[in-house]
Formats: structure tokens, C-alpha cells, sequence
């Protein structure tokens, strides 16, 4: 990857970031609703109002304001939460953001690892049951409400046949891990207590399954398209021709081509689990940013609303670089046309 | 087919070959129509035929590729050596392919793998090239043994070299989108005569090439094919290749072929009408008007019996529509599958 | 080849059939049941819609009745899908939730493909300045998932339908203009749109006149699909509370007002939620049959 590009690509970052940080403001400025008025209450006076809006900086110029939520998010100070016990909203975010990395990752890698094999699967049986059953499960995957999804998977497997947790993110009279990286899993597994790493993957399996089946639908779908796509290519013959066995030309020379193309809807990808994050932490009471996000929107937090949202975009964006700079390394003729 | 003798000598021997599909409307629909063929050891055999008529698609059949589904093999025997791969399982076909049999394709740019190096495409044929399965063990074992690894690097480099591409060394590092069709083709060529194998299908090997670099792409074709002593099936739509190239010649028209003979014999005294045909149609450096065939080839999905060409032949008479004329022998190796061969001079 | 056919005259030439739209369309739906029973719930979904207090056995459930001597029963010969909290029938509301859904549905579609399209074929037929604008400004929308903007939004100002339908629709127009925008820009280069040119039609009117028309099916196409993915959203939206609030049979509102009565009255989220389910895959399905028919990409 040339420097040229990574440094193209944050420029662009920056902008849509930039433009982002505008339409938050626009919006949380611009809107009609009052969220002094709703945090504090119909009682509040007009002095405590008056109060908590000179407290906010909201008494002073539109531009001020956008320039302080400039300078405060890239300070990581987002000012204070309008809710009770009204701490830091950057504090909060520290906090609460650890948790739903490690729901998020674990997610995708659950709908990578079951989804690719699935749709390979799908393409190889083409038309025939296993094509069929993948084509039901996709339809079902996008269709299916994540919300509806999580609380009949915890109705079910958590309440009715009690095999794994049904909220939270570790046990109640638990210990958590030692904060290294603030994954419990990666924690654990650093502090060597296998009986803590499984004691929280008990309760991470049922949220990440809720999160990861609509994407794991259609990574399977997409999955089955690039590979039908590649089936018909020459180059699929000529290794076959050349004597070379099925099963490296499907895994190794079909999938590396079929996952390239894959890969650019992954970054969509990345904006559902962002989004569902909100609904499944809200079933599952994990203590996550999505949780976090839903309270403060409940409660109209205006300060941890617009820091929410912000964080979001960022984590949002980076996730897509990743997965543009990915796709450059797997694909060699997008490298070539960078190097020219 | 011609002789009992061809028959027991063939290296490859193709027998009516029919292969067909099932159309989304539930019809059924023949591609290929009973193919005849046969390549002896170390001989240059062309298929010629217009597009269409079904070239390729034997080959596939022969190198036990067809895309199934939709397509399957309904009727014909295809003898390799003397075993009939109809009937044996698909793992006879695995050990000869690469090895035995190879194919060096028609649109040499798109036939390398895109996101691999050239290095990396011939490091796995030279660790797996006919193996029925692997694993993850057996496809890490020999990446991670060094002696392999400088073994086939050097192999790669020799194979290279062979086909007179330069800077092999450098070449191993490559992508194939950084290579031209013409080296593509020298890599692919390299590629197909790694093993020595017995039985080489060219399909069109230049034709999406220049002119000046298809001519070098048959020359190292041909002199590679004498020096190993393999035989080659050469399909082309090119007459001219054909005659320049090959020993003996089949044509095809609509799925089945209609004429064979040696070469020789065939483009100076040709007997089925389609033949004549289509060297009238080829263009000469001289002033003469350029005759073509006129017509369509037909659509197999309504094509029924009779002969096929009936539709475009000056000397269809009636019969021909009442059964498909099978290949019949005129004399030596010449057949023609014309019932008006013997009476009509062409 | 072995049986023989009555001879055909030697003119015969054999044609090819000339396959129309209609017997593809014909073929394709023969082929594909799950297009049909896509097509089948989707009209089942409008019929409903449109007669929903005839249909429902209790439309005035709907509101904010109280019925407390039937409060949670499970599902039985009266009430098919059970009562809820305060005894109201829970098939009676779904069947009137179902107008809220296909009203968010066909008006936020309806909002955005109005902005959206035609903000895309300007900004790809007048490129330059102009389109480079409209699609900065569009990636600013994309910045964040559609759900998560959609929640600000409504967040912002007091829920409710018409808040539902604008958060929706003010985050949905950048896919029009997207779809729009990628499609003009490859018609652009067609030649029936340089013979317009030469004829000397003006820019608006190739545009909107030669151009637009193209874009038919793939709009057909992304609506049918869409009208569910709204559905879906406008649920999520009333789900965690910011969508058109109670007493209002919104099924996502059903479903977390329902949550609360988990694991015990499980009825009052499983009908809500496989409501909106068979809903996305009606529109789902259909959409996708009519890809197949109108021939477009997979």
C-alpha cells in the first residue's frame, strides 16, 4: 500500500468526518424540541434552564458552539451528560465502548466463519437442497427483525431452556478480568483463567449470534455469487485442466477472487452491526456503547447524543478504510493501477 | 472408427459423443450430436469448424470439464489409453489431467489466475498437480520446506526458460495482469508441458492474440509438441492453421463431425459440402470474390434428425432430411458424413 | 438422431423462438413459487391495510381501551394471538398496526425517491461542481448507518408518525440518489443519449426525458425491496421507544412494551415481531422475482 494512498484516503476521512461533525450540528442545533427542557423536567424554572443552557455553552454564537464541538471531540471531551449521575460523556464513552468492540468483533467473526463456508457451499450445490436451505436462510437473515430475532433467541435458549445467560456481559457477583485491552475475553485469557474466558463467552454468544445473523446472510449470499461468478471464468478451467485438485481451485483460487468482491459490501456490513448494536445491547443489557446510545436518546442526553453519533461515524469510517486497504491487499490489479 | 487398427492404436478415441442440458422450459437440447474422433500418439490433429459448432465444448467433454449442471454427457464413450473415463469414477480423470492430458487455452489473459503470481500458480501445480484431495497439512507441508521450495523455484525457472520467455527470475514475481496475451500464452504453454504429458488440447491458442504473435505461439506450440513426442488436438476456425499445422483434420458442423482425413487429402479433394464451403470461404491474396456459406448455423433447441447442414447445402435432396447421415468411410482415412459423397464431385 | 422424423420441406429453416418479456415473466414465475407467495403477502398486507377495522376482530383495541377482566390470555379460539397488558386482542392490533407500517412504508419511499432521483441524475448528467457537491453531501449522510441517524433524529424532536416518516425519509434519499447517480452516469455514454444530443434536445430534457425512463425497472425494483426495508426500520424505530408512541399498534412498539412480560406472555412479542417478519419477506421476495422478470443484476 503506497503512502500516496493512505494519505488520500484519511484526507478523505477527514472530509466526510468534517461534513459529519456539520450535520450533527445542523441537526442538534437546527430541530425543533428542547432537550434542557425534557432534562430537566416540566417543573424546571426558567432560571435553571437558563443555567444549565449558559452551562452547556448553548447561550453563545452558532459558530462558537461548532467550533467548541470541534475542539472538544477531538479533545475526547463531549461536556457532561444531562442525565442522571451527569459524568463525563468522554468518560462514558471509555467506558462503555471496549464492551461493544468485543460484541461487534466476535459477531463478524462468527458471520465470516459460518457465512463464507456457507455460500461456498450454496454455490458448489448449486439449484440443488443445500442452495435451496442457504436461499431460505438468506431471505430469512434480511427479513428478520434483529430486535424480534435477539429477544426469541433469549426467550428461548436463555429462559425457556436456560443453557446460557440471558443479560449482561459477565456474572453478577463476577470479578471482571483485569482491564488490558478491555476485551473480557482477551483479558482473561491474558490473566490465564480459562474459567473466566468461557464464563464470559457464555454470555457473549447469544448477543453475537442476534447480531451476526443477518450479515452472516448475506456475506452467504454474496459469497455464493462471486463464486457462481468465478465458476465460469477461464482461469477456473485451465487450472482444472491443468490437473490441479477441486479443492484448491474452489478454497484457494475461486475464494480469493470471490472474497475480493465480497469484501466491498463488508463495509456495509459494518454499518448494520453499528446499527443493530443499538437494538441487541438495548435485549441483551449489554453494557456496551449501543446501550449507552439508546439511553441517552431515550432521555434526550444532548451531549452524549452528539458524542454518540460522532464516535459512531469515526468507528464507522475506519472500519471502511480497513476494509478499502484490504481489499487493495487482496487484490493485486487494484495495487498495480495504484503503483502506475 | 476408420480402421481396427486406429482403434487399438488411438491414444485418444472419441465415440459418438452426444452432451446436452435440459432448457428452463423442460426441452431437451442437444449440443453435441454423436462426435467422432481420434488422435493417435504423437500426432497433430486440427478440429476446425465456425464458431459454435460445438469445438470447444468436446474439449471440455474430453478433459471431463464440462459445467454439470446444466450440461451432461448423454451417450458416447471418450477411450484415454485404452480406458474408457465415461465409465471409470472422476478420479481417473484427475490423475491424467495436467499430466496425461493438457490443455493450453483460448484467451490466454484471463486463463492465469488474476490475484496470484505467476511463481505462486506454478508452485501449486508442481506440488499438486493430479492429486485427487488435499488438506491443510498437505497444502502447507511442502510451502514450508525449504528444499521444496528452491526445487520447484528452479523447476519454474527451467519451465520457464523453455518457452523462451525472458527474465525468468523476475517473471516468477509477477502478477498476470503485469504480463501481454503473447507471454500469458508462454506461461500457460509452459504451464501445460510441465509434465510431459501424452496429449496436448490447444483451443484456439492464438486467436485472441496479434497475428505476428499467434504465428510464434504455433512455431514454440509445434516444435515443443515434436520435441516431446506428444500428440496435439489443434482446434481452430482457421483453415489456413489447419492445413499448415496438422497431420490429419475433423471437421464439425452443428455438433457432430461431418468430415475427416488426412489433412492432404482433405483440403484438396474435400467431400462433404460444408467443407468445400468453408475453403471457399477463406480469403486469398488474389482478386477472386470470397464465396460464403449462406445461412445460419441452425439452433440446436429446434434442430430435429436429418442432416444438419441440409438447411445450407446446395445438393440437399430429400433423404437428407430422413436420418442423420452417420460418418462413413471413403477411403483410408478419409470419411465424410455426406450421403451424396460418392456422387457429387465438389 | 436414431428416430426418424417426417421429412421437412428443405426451405424449413429452423428459427429460434422469440422469447418476450411476457413468457420470460410467464417462465420465471412458474419457476420461482417464492416470487408468488411474495407477491401473495404483499397484497395480503394492503388488503389488510385497507380494510383493517373490518378485518380485525376488535378494532377498537387499537386505541387505548382497557379491558382488564381478559388482561394477558394466551392465544385461544377468541383471541387468536392472545390479549395484552391491559386485555386488548393482539391479532385486532396487529391488523391495525399493519395502515402505520405500509403508511411509513409508501410515504418515506415515495419522500425519498422524489429527492433523491432527482438530486442523482443531475449530479451525474451535470457532473462537475455541481454533482461533486450533491455526493459530498450525500457521503456526509452515509457517514453513519441509516438506523443510528434515523434514531437522532427522531430523538431531536418529539416522536411520533410524521417524525417517523421524515427521520426516515431524510436518511433514505441518498440511496435514490445513489441508485440514480451510478445508473446515469453509465447510460450516460449510450448512444441514444449522444442521437439526442445531436438532435438538439436540451439538457433537462435528455436527462429527465431520455434518461429517466431507463431507470424504470431498477426503481421498481429497489421500491418493492425498500418498502420492506423501511417497515423493518420504522419497527426498530418503535422498539426502542422513538417511534409513533402508545397507544398507537405499532408493531415494534408491541414488541417492547411486550418485552416487559417476558418469558412468561410470550405471545405479545412473537406475534408483533413475525408480523413485520412475514412483511419484509413478502417485499423481499417479490422484489427479487422482479428483478428476475424486469432482467436485472443479482
Amino acid at each position: 500500500m503506497t503512502m500516496r494512498f493512505v494519505v488520500r484516503r484519511f484526507f478523505e476521512l477527514a472530509v466526510v468526518l468534517g461534513g459529519l461533525a456539520i450535520l450533527i450540528f445542523v441537526i442538534s442545533r437546527v430541530l425543533p424540541g428542547d432537550p434542557i427542557r425534557y432534562a430537566l423536567g416540566p417543573n424546571a424554572s426558567p432560571q435553571q434552564i437558563e443555567q444549565m443552557r449558559t452551562e452547556m455553552g448553548l447561550d453563545e454564537s452558532l459558530p462558537v458552539q461548532f467550533i467548541r464541538l470541534v475542539e472538544g471531540s477531538i479533545a475526547g471531551n463531549f461536556g457532561r451528560s444531562t442525565i442522571p449521575p451527569f459524568g463525563s460523556v468522554g468518560i462514558d464513552i471509555a467506558t462503555y465502548l471496549p464492551a461493544s468492540l468485543e460484541l461487534a468483533f466476535f459477531a463478524m467473526i462468527l458471520a465470516i466463519a459460518l457465512g463464507v463456508p456457507l455460500g461456498v457451499t450454496a454455490a458448489l450445490y448449486r439449484d440443488r437442497w443445500p442452495d435451496q436451505a442457504s436461499r431460505v436462510l438468506a431471505f430469512s437473515g434480511v427479513a428478520i427483525p434483529v430486535f424480534w430475532l435477539a429477544l426469541m433467541i433469549q426467550l428461548v435458549v436463555a429462559f425457556r431452556l436456560g443453557w446460557l445467560p440471558a443479560l449482561g456481559r459477565i456474572g453478577r457477583n463476577v470479578a471482571p478480568p483485569i482491564d488490558v485491552t478491555g476485551f473480557y475475553l482477551i483479558d482473561s485469557l491474558l490473566a490465564a483463567d480459562i474459567g473466566l474466558f468461557f464464563h464470559c463467552l457464555t454470555f457473549l454468544v447469544l448477543p453475537a449470534l442476534a447480531l451476526a445473523a443477518s450479515p452472516l446472510a448475506m456475506i452467504m449470499r454474496l459469497v455464493r455469487a462471486s463464486m457462481l461468478e468465478e465458476m465460469g471464468k477461464d482461469y477456473v478451467l485451465t487450472a482444472r485442466a491443468n490437473g490441479m485438485p477441486r479443492v484448491l481451485v474452489v478454497y484457494k483460487y475461486m475464494l480469493r477472487n470471490a472474497f475480493s468482491a465480497t469484501l466491498t459490501i463488508v463495509g456495509l456490513l459494518v454499518g448494520y452491526f453499528v446499527g443493530s448494536a443499538f437494538i441487541v445491547e438495548t435485549v441483551f443489557s449489554w453494557p456496551g456503547l449501543g446501550r449507552y446510545g439508546v439511553r441517552a436518546l431515550q432521555f434526550k442526553d444532548f451531549n452524549a447524543i452528539v458524542a454518540v453519533t460522532l464516535v459512531v461515524g469515526i468507528a464507522y469510517a475506519a472500519a471502511n478504510t480497513v476494509v478499502t486497504v484490504l481489499y487493495g491487499w487482496l487484490d493485486p490489479r487494484l495495487r498495480l493501477s495504484e503503483r502506475k | 472408427m476408420t480402421s481396427s487398427a486406429a482403434e487399438t492404436e488411438a491414444l485418444l478415441d472419441v465415440r459418438g459423443l452426444t452432451v446436452g442440458f435440459t432448457d428452463v422450459d423442460r426441452s431437451s437440447v442437444t449440443l453435441l450430436r454423436g462426435v467422432d474422433l481420434a488422435v493417435h500418439r504423437g500426432e497433430i490433429v486440427a478440429l476446425v469448424g465456425e464458431s459454435g459448432c460445438g469445438k470447444t465444448l468436446t474439449t471440455r467433454a474430453v478433459l471431463g470439464l464440462l459445467p454439470t449442471p446444466p450440461l451432461a454427457v448423454r451417450g458416447g464413450e471418450i477411450h484415454f489409453e485404452g480406458i474408457d473415463l465415461l465409465a471409470a469414477d472422476g478420479d481417473a480423470w484427475q490423475e491424467l489431467r495436467g499430466r496425461a492430458m493438457t490443455l493450453v487455452p483460448q484467451h490466454p489473459l484471463s486463463s492465469l489466475n488474476p490475484v496470484f503470481t505467476v511463481g505462486e500458480q506454478f508452485f501449486d501445480l508442481l506440488s499438486f498437480q493430479g492429486q485427487a484431495s488435499l488438506g491443510p497439512v498437505g497444502y502447507w507441508r511442502p510451502r514450508l520446506d525449504r528444499a521444496t521450495r528452491a526445487r520447484h523455484r528452479a523447476a519454474t525457472i527451467e519451465a520457464l526458460k523453455s518457452v523462451s520467455l525472458p527474465d525468468p527470475e523476475g517473471l516468477i514475481e509477477r502478477y498476470p495482469a503485469e504480463l501481454s496475451g503473447g507471454m500469458c500464452q508462454r506461461v500457460l504453454i509452459a504451464m501445460a508441458l510441465l509434465s510431459n504429458p501424452r496429449l496436448i488440447i490447444a483451443d484456439e491458442p492464438g486467436t485472441a492474440l496479434d497475428v505476428t504473435i499467434e504465428a510464434q505461439i504455433n512455431r514454440l506450440l509445434l516444435t515443443k509438441v515434436r520435441e516431446q513426442g506428444a500428440a496435439m488436438l489443434y482446434i481452430t476456425h482457421d483453415l489456413g492453421i489447419a492445413r499448415e499445422l496438422s497431420d490429419r483434420v475433423f471437421v464439425m458442423y452443428a455438433g457432430s463431425v461431418v468430415e475427416t482425413g488426412r489433412t492432404g487429402d482433405v483440403f484438396a479433394r474435400p467431400r462433404h459440402p460444408y467443407t468445400r464451403g468453408l475453403l471457399d470461404a477463406v480469403p486469398r491474396l488474389s482478386s477472386a470474390p470470397i464465396k460464403g456459406i449462406r445461412g445460419v448455423l441452425p439452433d440446436p433447441k429446434t434442430l430435429g434428425s436429418g442432416c444438419a447442414f441440409r438447411f445450407r447445402c446446395d445438393y440437399a435432396i430429400a433423404a437428407c432430411a430422413a436420418r442423420t447421415p452417420p460418418l462413413s468411410q471413403l477411403s483410408g482415412l478419409h470419411a465424410s458424413a455426406c450421403l451424396r459423397a460418392e456422387e457429387i464431385t465438389l | 438422431m436414431t428416430s426418424i422424423a417426417p421429412s421437412a420441406p428443405l426451405d424449413d429453416e429452423p428459427h429460434s423462438v422469440a422469447v418476450g418479456l411476457g413468457t420470460r415473466a410467464w417462465a420465471s414465475l412458474r419457476n420461482s413459487p417464492l416470487t408468488v407467495i411474495g407477491f401473495l403477502v404483499c397484497l395480503g398486507l394492503v388488503v389488510m391495510a385497507a380494510f383493517a377495522p373490518w378485518i380485525a376482530p376488535f378494532p377498537e383495541d387499537a386505541g387505548a381501551v382497557v379491558k382488564f377482566h381478559q388482561r394477558l390470555q394466551p392465544p385461544s379460539a377468541e383471541h387468536w394471538f392472545g390479549t395484552d397488558l391491559v386485555g386488548r386482542d393482539v391479532l385486532s392490533r396487529i391488523v391495525m398496526g399493519s395502515r402505520i407500517s405500509l403508511a411509513t412504508a409508501v410515504a418515506v419511499i415515495v419522500a425519498a425517491a422524489l429527492i433523491g432521483v432527482p438530486l442523482g441524475v443531475i449530479a451525474a448528467y451535470r457532473g462537475g461542481w455541481t454533482g461533486a457537491s450533491i455526493m459530498r453531501i450525500n457521503e456526509v449522510f452515509l457517514a453513519i448507518p441509516s438506523l443510528v441517524f434515523v434514531l437522532v433524529v427522531t430523538s431531536l424532536m418529539r416522536p411520533s408518525l410524521p417524525v417517523t416518516i421524515f427521520a426516515i425519509a431524510l436518511a433514505w434519499w441518498t440511496w435514490y440518489a445513489r441508485l440514480a447517480y451510478g445508473e446515469v452516469l453509465s447510460l450516460k455514454e449510450e448512444q441514444f443519449v449522444d442521437a439526442a444530443r445531436t438532435s438538439g434536445a436540451s439538457d433537462l430534457r435528455i436527462a429527465f426525458g431520455e434518461i429517466l425512463p431507463n431507470l424504470t425497472s431498477v426503481l421498481i425494483v429497489k421500491t418493492t425491496l425498500d418498502l420492506g426495508y423501511v417497515i423493518l426500520l420504522g419497527a426498530s424505530l418503535g422498539f426502542l421507544g422513538l417511534g409513533p408512541q402508545p397507544p398507537a399498534p405499532e408493531w415494534g412498539t408491541m414488541v417492547a412494551e411486550g418485552r416487559e412480560q417476558l418469558p412468561d406472555a410470550w405471545w405479545l412479542t412473537t406475534f408483533p415481531g413475525l408480523a413485520v417478519f412475514a412483511a419484509v419477506v413478502g417485499f423481499n421476495l417479490f422484489g427479487d422475482g422482479l428483478n428476475d422478470i424486469l432482467g436485472g443484476r443479482d
